[in-house]
C-alpha cells in the first residue's frame, strides 16, 4: 500500500523552498518558482538551451558550407575575393563594439540602473542598425555586379582567362578568373546570401527583443534583484555576434594572399 | 541573489573588447600572407579565440554552474559530429565536378535532360 | 467534484490562453487525435488502391500525395509529439512534485505553434497537396516537383519550434524543479525517457529547421543550394535531413518506452529490474542515434566508407535498446501479472518492438541493404516500431493515466477488446509487408506485379480491423467522460508522485510539496498479496482478479511537508 512519506531529505534547488512562506516572495517571483534563485538559473538553463538549438541551426548551414568549399576550392576562392574587405572588417569591428555596449547594459542592471540600461541597449541597437545599413550597401554592390544567384546572375561577363598580366588584378578582386562552369561561384554567393541573410534576420530579431527590452527599463521594470531578461537577451545578442566571428572569416578570408 | 557579481565587469569587458579587435586585424592580416594548407586552420583557431572570449567573459559562462557549461560543450560536440561525421562521406568520394562538366543528354533526341518542366 | 484543473474555469478564453500545462496537455490530445485520423485516412485511401495490382482506385500523382501526406502528419503532427505533448506535459511536473513546467507560457506557445504549422500543412493539401513524400528528396522538391511543397515545408519548419519549446521547458523543468529528495536516480523512468527525448529535440530539430528553409530558399529564389546544375549535390540534403530525422524516430519511440518501463512495474507489482541500466540506455539511444543517420543513405551516393561507419554505428545504437527489453522481461519474471488494458499494450509494445528492432539490424546490414532498400520491407520495419512500438504505448499511457487526467475509469472490457483487436490487426498489416518487400514489392507504388495481390489483400484486411480497432477507443474514452466510473486518487495502487494527488488534479497540482524519501518503483508483489489491496483492484470474490473496477474509494495518502 501507500508508505506514508516521511523526513525531509535535501534536494539542490528546492529546500529552502519548502519552509518558505509565500507571504515574502518577491513581486517578481513566478508561481511556478519557489524562490528568485531558482527562477534565475532556469531561465539561464533554458536560454543556453535554447543557444543550442541556434548552433545546430546556423551549424546546418556551416556543414553545407564546408562541403562546398571542400569540393570547389578554387571557384570558392575566386568569389570570396569579390567582397569588400574594408567594409567586412569595418562591420565585424562594429558588431564587437555592440557586444562590448550589451555587456555594458547587462552590468548596468546589476547594478540597478533602469537609465543607464537604456542608454546602454540603445547604442547596441544603433550600433546593429549601422552594421544592418553596411550589410545593405554590401547586398546592393553584389547586386549591381550580377552577382546574386539566380536568373540575373553573370559571372564570365567581366572575367578574363587567368593568366600572368591579369594575376595581380585577380588577386585584388578587381579581376574576375574566367570558369567553364559558374554553377559552383553561384553557390558560393547563394551561401553568401542565405548565411549573413539568417544572421541579420536573427539581428532584427534581437532588434525587437532590445526595443521591448529599453521600453521595460524605461518603465523602472529592472533592479538589482531582478534583471533576467536584460541578461539573457544579452546572451542571445553576443551568440549572434559569436555567428558573424565565424561568419567573417569563412566568407571573406577564403584566400587573399 | 548571488553576491558574486558585485564586482564590477567593467575593466575586464574593455580589456576583452581590445583584445577581440586585435583578433580581428590579425586574422585580417593573416590573410594575405602566404601560409598555404595553414590558412584555414589558423584562421578558424583566431575564430575560436574570439568565441571563447565572448562567450567566456561577455556571456559570463565562466561564472556559471557547471551544468550551463555541460550545455555549451554539449552544442559544440553535436556541432562536431554533424561536421565530422558528413565529411566521412565527402572526403572519400571524388567531387561533382564531373557531373556539373558532363550533363546528362538524351542521346536520341540530343535534348538536355537537366532543364526542369516549365511550371 | 472536489475543484480541479477541469473544472477550475469553464471559459472558453481559460482554455485558449490557458499556461496549466495539464490543460495544454488536453489541448494537444485533441488536437493530434484529429491530425491521426487525418493521417489514417489517407492510409485507408492507399491501403484500398493496392488491394489490386491495377492502379484503378487513383492516379499515380494522388496516391503520390496520399502516402506523402500520411507520412508527414504521422510523422510530425501525431508521432513526434503524441507522448511527450500529451503525457510528458501532462504528468512531468506532477512526477517532479512541481507545480508547473519552468516556462508555461512557452508551452502554450508551443502548442499554437503546433497548429500553426498544422495549419500550413493542411493549406499544402488544400492546394494541391505534396507528392515528394515525407522526405522531400532534393532535387526533385527543390526543383523539378510542381507541388505545394512550400507550404508543407513551412509547417513542417513552425512545427519543428513547437518540439524545441517543449523540449526547453522538459529540460530545464526537470534540472531545477525537482520536489525535495527527488534525486535524479529515483525519479520514474519516463522522465528520464523525457529528458533523453527532449535532448535528441533540442539537438536535431534545428537540423531539420535549416534544411526545410533551404528548400524553401532554392524554390522560392530560385538559387541552387542542392541544384546538381550549378554543381550542388542532392545528397547533402539527405545528410542534413536524416541528421535529424533518424533521431526522430527516437524522439518517437523512447517516449513509448518510457511508457513501458511505468506499465511493466505497476502490472508485474515489482520494481522495475535494472532502473540504472534502463535510465542510461535512455541516454545512450539519444546519443548514439545521432551517429547513424547514413543508413537511409546506403544506396543513394555517398561514399561506400562512410557506409561501412554508419552500418558499424548502427549496429550499436541496437545495444541500449535490447538492455531495455531485457529489463522489462526481467520485472515480468516472476512477477505478479495483471492483464489489464495497459499492461496487454506494454507487452504488445515488447513483443512488437523486438521484432521491429531485429529487422532493424538486417536493415543496418549493408549488403541486405542494398536488396531491400525502398522496399515494403522497409515500410514493415518502421511500422513495427512507430505503430507496434510507439502508439501502442502511448494507447497504453492514455489508458493508465486516464484516471488521472480526466477523473474517470474507461470500461476495461472495451479496453481489453481494442487492444487485442490493434494487436491482430496490426500483425495482419504489417507481417505481410515484411514479404512483399523481401520479394522485392518496391515502397510507394501504386501499382504492382499480381502475384503480390495476395499479400497486399492480407494488408489491407488487418488495416481495416486496426482501423476498428483505432476507432473503439476513440468511442469509449469519450464515453467514459460522462459515464466512466469515477476514478480515486490511486486506482491501479501505483507508485509515483502523479498518483498521490487527486484524478484529476488541482491546477497547481499539489495541496503540499511532496517530499520524497523512497526510491522508485517501491513495489512488492509479496507484500501487496498479504496487505489487503483497495476494493478497486479486488474482483467480485474479494481476490486479486482481473481488475475490474468496482466502486471507487480514493486511498488515504499522507504527504509531509
Amino acid at each position: 500500500m501507500m508508505a506514508p512519506l516521511a523526513g525531509v531529505h535535501e534536494s539542490l534547488l528546492r529546500e529552502q523552498s519548502v519552509m518558505s512562506s509565500h507571504a515574502t516572495a518577491s513581486p517578481y517571483l513566478r508561481h511556478q518558482f519557489d524562490d528568485l534563485q531558482q527562477q534565475r538559473v532556469s531561465a539561464a538553463l533554458g536560454m543556453w538551451a535554447f543557444l543550442a538549438t541556434e548552433v545546430l541551426f546556423f551549424g546546418g548551414m556551416f556543414a553545407g558550407y564546408m562541403v562546398y568549399r571542400h569540393w570547389y576550392f578554387l571557384e570558392w576562392d575566386a568569389a570570396s575575393r569579390t567582397l569588400g574587405l574594408g567594409l567586412g572588417t569595418l562591420n565585424t569591428a562594429v558588431l564587437l563594439t555592440s557586444s562590448l555596449t550589451m555587456a555594458m547594459a547587462v552590468d548596468a542592471g546589476h547594478r540597478g540602473n533602469n537609465k543607464a540600461i537604456q542608454r546602454w541597449i540603445a547604442l547596441t541597437i544603433i550600433l546593429g542598425a549601422v552594421f544592418l545599413g553596411i550589410k545593405g550597401i554590401e547586398y546592393k554592390e553584389k547586386f549591381d555586379h550580377h552577382h546574386v544567384p539566380g536568373p540575373y546572375f553573370q559571372w564570365n561577363a567581366h572575367a578574363h582567362p587567368p593568366g600572368k598580366e591579369v594575376d595581380s588584378a585577380i588577386a585584388h578582386g578587381e579581376v574576375l578568373p574566367h570558369f567553364e562552369n559558374t554553377g559552383p561561384v553561384e553557390l558560393f554567393f547563394s551561401y553568401y546570401f542565405v548565411m549573413t541573410g539568417f544572421h541579420a534576420l536573427h539581428m532584427l530579431i534581437g532588434f525587437g527583443l532590445l526595443t521591448t527590452l529599453w521600453f521595460q527599463a524605461g518603465r523602472g521594470k529592472f533592479s538589482a534583484e531582478y534583471f533576467t531578461p536584460v541578461e539573457m537577451v544579452g546572451l542571445y545578442w553576443h551568440f549572434v555576434d559569436i555567428v558573424w566571428v565565424f561568419l567573417f572569416p569563412l566568407l571573406y578570408l577564403i584566400d587573399r594572399t | 541573489m548571488d553576491q558574486a557579481h558585485a564586482k564590477s565587469h567593467v575593466p575586464m569587458y574593455l580589456a576583452m573588447y581590445v583584445a577581440l579587435l586585435a583578433l580581428v586585424g590579425l586574422t585580417v592580416v593573416v590573410a594575405h600572407i602566404k601560409t598555404g594548407p595553414f590558412a584555414f586552420p589558423i584562421a578558424m583557431t583566431v575564430a575560436f579565440v574570439k568565441a571563447f572570449i565572448i562567450v567566456a567573459i561577455f556571456m559570463h559562462l565562466k561564472d556559471e554552474v557547471p551544468l550551463i557549461r555541460l550545455f555549451a560543450m554539449t552544442a559544440l560536440l553535436w556541432l562536431a559530429i554533424l561536421f565530422s561525421i558528413l565529411m566521412c562521406d565527402y572526403l572519400t568520394r571524388a567531387t561533382a565536378r564531373f557531373a556539373l562538366e558532363n550533363p546528362p543528354v538524351d542521346v536520341h533526341v540530343g535534348k538536355d535532360l537537366t532543364t526542369p518542366p516549365s511550371r | 467534484m472536489k475543484r480541479n484543473y477541469l473544472n477550475a474555469n469553464y471559459n472558453v478564453w481559460s482554455w485558449f490562453l490557458t499556461t496549466d500545462h495539464k490543460r495544454v496537455a488536453i489541448l494537444y490530445l485533441i488536437s493530434i487525435t484529429l491530425f491521426f485520423f487525418l493521417g489514417g485516412a489517407a492510409a485507408v485511401l492507399f491501403r484500398l488502391e493496392l488491394m489490386t495490382p491495377d492502379g484503378d482506385l487513383v492516379i499515380p500523382e494522388t496516391y503520390n500525395k496520399l502516402f506523402t501526406l500520411h507520412g508527414i502528419i504521422m510523422v510530425f503532427f501525431f508521432l513526434i509529439p503524441s507522448i511527450p505533448a500529451v503525457l510528458g506535459n501532462f504528468l512531468l511536473p506532477l512526477m517532479l512534485g512541481a507545480r508547473d513546467l519552468a516556462f508555461p507560457k512557452l508551452n502554450l506557445a508551443s502548442w499554437y505553434l503546433f497548429m500553426i504549422g498544422g495549419l500550413f500543412t493542411l493549406w499544402s493539401m488544400l492546394t494541391g497537396g505534396v507528392d515528394t513524400g515525407w522526405t522531400f528528396y532534393t532535387p526533385y522538391s527543390s526543383t523539378y516537383g510542381n507541388t505545394a511543397v512550400m507550404a508543407a515545408a513551412l509547417g513542417i519548419f513552425v512545427v519543428g519550434f513547437s518540439s524545441i519549446l517543449t523540449a526547453l521547458n522538459f529540460i530545464v523543468t526537470t534540472h531545477t524543479m525537482r520536489a525535495p529528495g527527488l534525486t535524479w536516480f529515483r525519479l520514474p523512468l519516463f522522465v528520464w525517457a523525457m529528458y533523453a527525448t527532449s535532448l535528441i529535440m533540442i539537438l536535431g530539430t534545428p537540423v531539420l529547421a535549416i534544411t526545410m528553409s533551404l528548400v524553401g530558399i532554392e524554390r522560392f529564389f530560385h538559387v541552387g543550394i542542392f541544384d546538381p546544375r550549378l554543381g550542388g549535390d542532392p545528397i547533402l540534403f539527405q545528410h542534413l535531413f536524416w541528421f535529424y530525422s533518424h533521431p526522430a524516430v527516437y524522439i518517437m519511440v523512447l517516449p513509448s518506452m518510457g511508457v513501458i518501463s511505468e506499465l511493466v512495474p505497476c502490472f508485474a507489482r515489482k520494481k522495475l529490474f535494472g532502473y540504472t541500466f534502463v535510465a542510461f540506455s535512455s541516454l545512450a539511444i539519444a546519443v548514439l542515434g545521432f551517429l547513424v543517420w547514413g543508413h537511409h543513405m546506403f544506396v543513394s551516393g555517398q561514399s561506400m566508407y562512410a557506409g561501412f561507419i554508419f552500418s558499424f554505428l548502427s549496429m550499436l545504437v541496437a545495444i541500449p535498446s535490447a538492455i531495455k527489453v531485457f529489463n522489462w522481461t526481467a520485472t515480468i519474471y516472476k512477477g505478479s501479472i495483471i492483464w489489464n488494458t495497459p499492461m496487454l499494450y506494454a507487452l504488445g509494445f515488447i513483443g512488437l518492438f523486438t521484432i521491429g528492432g531485429l529487422t532493424g539490424l538486417f536493415l543496418a546490414t549493408l549488403a541486405f541493404n542494398v536488396h531491400i532498400h525502398d522496399t515494403y520491407f522497409i515500410v514493415a520495419h518502421f511500422h513495427y516500431i512507430m505503430v507496434g512500438g510507439a502508439v501502442m504505448g502511448y494507447l497504453g499511457g492514455i489508458h493508465f493515466w486516464w484516471p488521472k487526467m480526466t477523473g474517470r475509469m474507461y470500461p476495461e472490457a472495451w479496453g481489453k477488446i481494442s487492444a487485442i483487436l490493434i494487436f491482430v490487426g496490426f500483425n495482419l498489416t504489417f507481417f505481410p509487408q515484411f514479404i512483399l518487400g523481401y520479394l522485392g514489392m518496391p515502397r510507394r507504388y501504386h501499382v504492382y506485379p499480381a502475384e503480390f495481390q495476395v499479400l497486399n489483400v492480407l494488408s489491407t484486411a488487418g488495416a481495416s480491423i486496426l482501423a476498428l480497432g483505432y476507432l473503439l477507443p476513440f468511442g469509449y474514452l469519450l464515453w467514459s467522460l460522462k459515464y466512466g466510473k469515477r476514478a480515486g486518487m490511486n486506482p491501479w495502487n501505483a507508485r509515483g508522485l502523479e498518483w498521490e494527488t487527486s484524478s484529476p488534479p488541482p491546477t497547481f497540482n499539489f495541496d503540499e510539496t511532496p517530499v520524497v524519501t523512497r526510491p522508485a518503483y517501491d513495489y512488492d508483489p509479496v507484500e501487496d498479496d498479504q496487505l489487503p489491496l483497495p476494493p478497486e483492484m479486488l474482483g467480485q470474490d474479494g481476490h486479486r482478479s482481473l481488475v475490474e473496477i468496482s466502486q471507487p474509494e480514493p486511498t488515504q495518502v499522507e504527504i509531509s511537508s
